[in-house]
């Protein structure tokens, strides 16, 4: 079924808005050049096509946030037989070194080291982590992951945490 | 007045030129996408009917009633198998576009339907072809004429058949294990539930 004029008039003002938050995604999702940009024109496809569905008392934030990863979840699905290791967090407990992640973000390549490490993550830990970089509050990161609010701030702190140790051990 | 972190600082420093995409371009995007499942399907047809011409044409050449048997459950079983990885790859996101549904449910449900294929691959990929393979191997061994006592045929038959069994079992046996490492995903999920839940009876 084509999209109508209201479907597509969805899709431009989505696009418009969300356009630099889909490539940050793609980039923190996949690092060859080529399947990024398959990825990242794959999310603009489904956003487009996920309108003929969009429902209303969701908002288009919301909507936008849950296709795109949905979107990454399913690409990074088919393609996880290449990643080596992942990071696990669970068992950290510790607060956030804030001098260490003061000094990854002063580096050249601070960017690219901060999506390589994204990409050994879990995926539920990718997505809270690039939903809570994207600047959104716990109470929309838990409406487009259906996780509670308290449970995705223990997360990110502990993913701030581990990532502050990570880089400190990459510099010795 | 709380500070910003650096990370998102850093983060938003990820701009570059801004990408969107023209609803041609979507269009044209959908047609790829349709060829694209096309050629798997394609691809997927292409097998079945390598599988159908040789055991057709072994249908077609040797007369032994047994074989033609054996043949036609292996093509039948083919055209199943054919029929079901089909059914499998054509997700409702290649219909009806991706889900907006919560990330987390999306994820298990995704998990959960290739854990659900990968435990059942013994009833629909590997026991269909187990009736023709038998007849098959019985009717090469027995039903066709020649000066070998029967010891020896049946030890060519049992050979062949373990064979057939150590590949089917091994197949399994892949399928089983890459099912638990999904099952290790599908639990990890589970368990960011149970915390939530645990956490609303700690902040209670």
């Amino acid at each position: 079924m084509k999209p109508s004029q209201i479907e597509n008039q969805l899709y431009h003002a989505a696009a418009e808005e969300f356009a630099y938050a889909m490539q940050r995604l793609a980039r923190a999702t996949e690092a060859n050049p080529g399947r990024r940009d398959d990825l990242l024109q794959d999310m603009h496809f489904q956003l487009w096509k996920s309108f003929s569905s969009y429902d209303e008392r969701c908002s288009l934030k919301t909507w936008v946030y849950r296709v795109i990863h949905n979107v990454a979840a399913s690409h990074i699905d088919r393609e996880k037989r290449r990643s080596v290791e992942s990071v696990d967090i669970d068992e950290i407990t510790r607060q956030p070194d804030a001098a260490d992640l003061t000094e990854l973000v002063a580096q050249e390549d601070g960017l690219t080291k901060l999506h390589a490490w994204i990409r050994k993550l879990k995926l539920a830990d990718r997505q809270i982590l690039t939903l809570y970089l994207e600047e959104l509050s716990a109470a929309e990161i838990s409406e487009i992951t259906g996780l509670k609010p308290g449970a995705i701030a223990t997360r990110i702190s502990r993913l701030k945490a581990k990532l502050a140790e990570d880089f400190k051990e990459a510099r010795l | 007045m709380t500070d910003r972190d650096p990370l998102h600082a850093l983060w938003a420093s990820d701009q570059g030129e801004k990408f969107t995409m023209s609803i041609a371009e979507l269009t044209a995007r959908s047609e790829t996408f349709r060829t694209r499942i096309l050629w798997r399907n394609l691809i997927e047809y292409c097998a079945a009917l390598l599988v159908i011409g040789i055991f057709g044409w072994m249908i077609y050449v040797i007369p032994v009633w047994s074989v033609k048997i054996g043949a036609g459950l292996i093509i039948a079983a083919a055209l199943y198998i054919s029929w079901r990885l089909n059914k499998i790859a054509s997700t409702l996101e290649e219909e009806n576009g991706m889900s907006a549904e919560h990330l987390i449910h999306y994820h298990q449900r995704a998990l959960i339907r290739q854990r659900d294929a990968l435990r059942s691959v013994w009833r629909w990929y590997l026991l269909p072809f187990v009736p023709g393979l038998v007849v098959f191997i019985l009717g090469v061994t027995f039903a066709v004429p020649t000066e070998a006592p029967f010891w020896a045929l049946a030890l060519t038959a049992l050979i062949n058949l373990s064979f057939c069994a150590a590949i089917f079992g091994a197949v399994w046996a892949l399928n089983v294990f890459a099912a638990r490492k999904l099952d290790i995903e599908i639990q990890a999920l589970e368990s960011l539930s149970l915390s939530d839940a645990e956490e609303e009876v700690g902040t209670a």
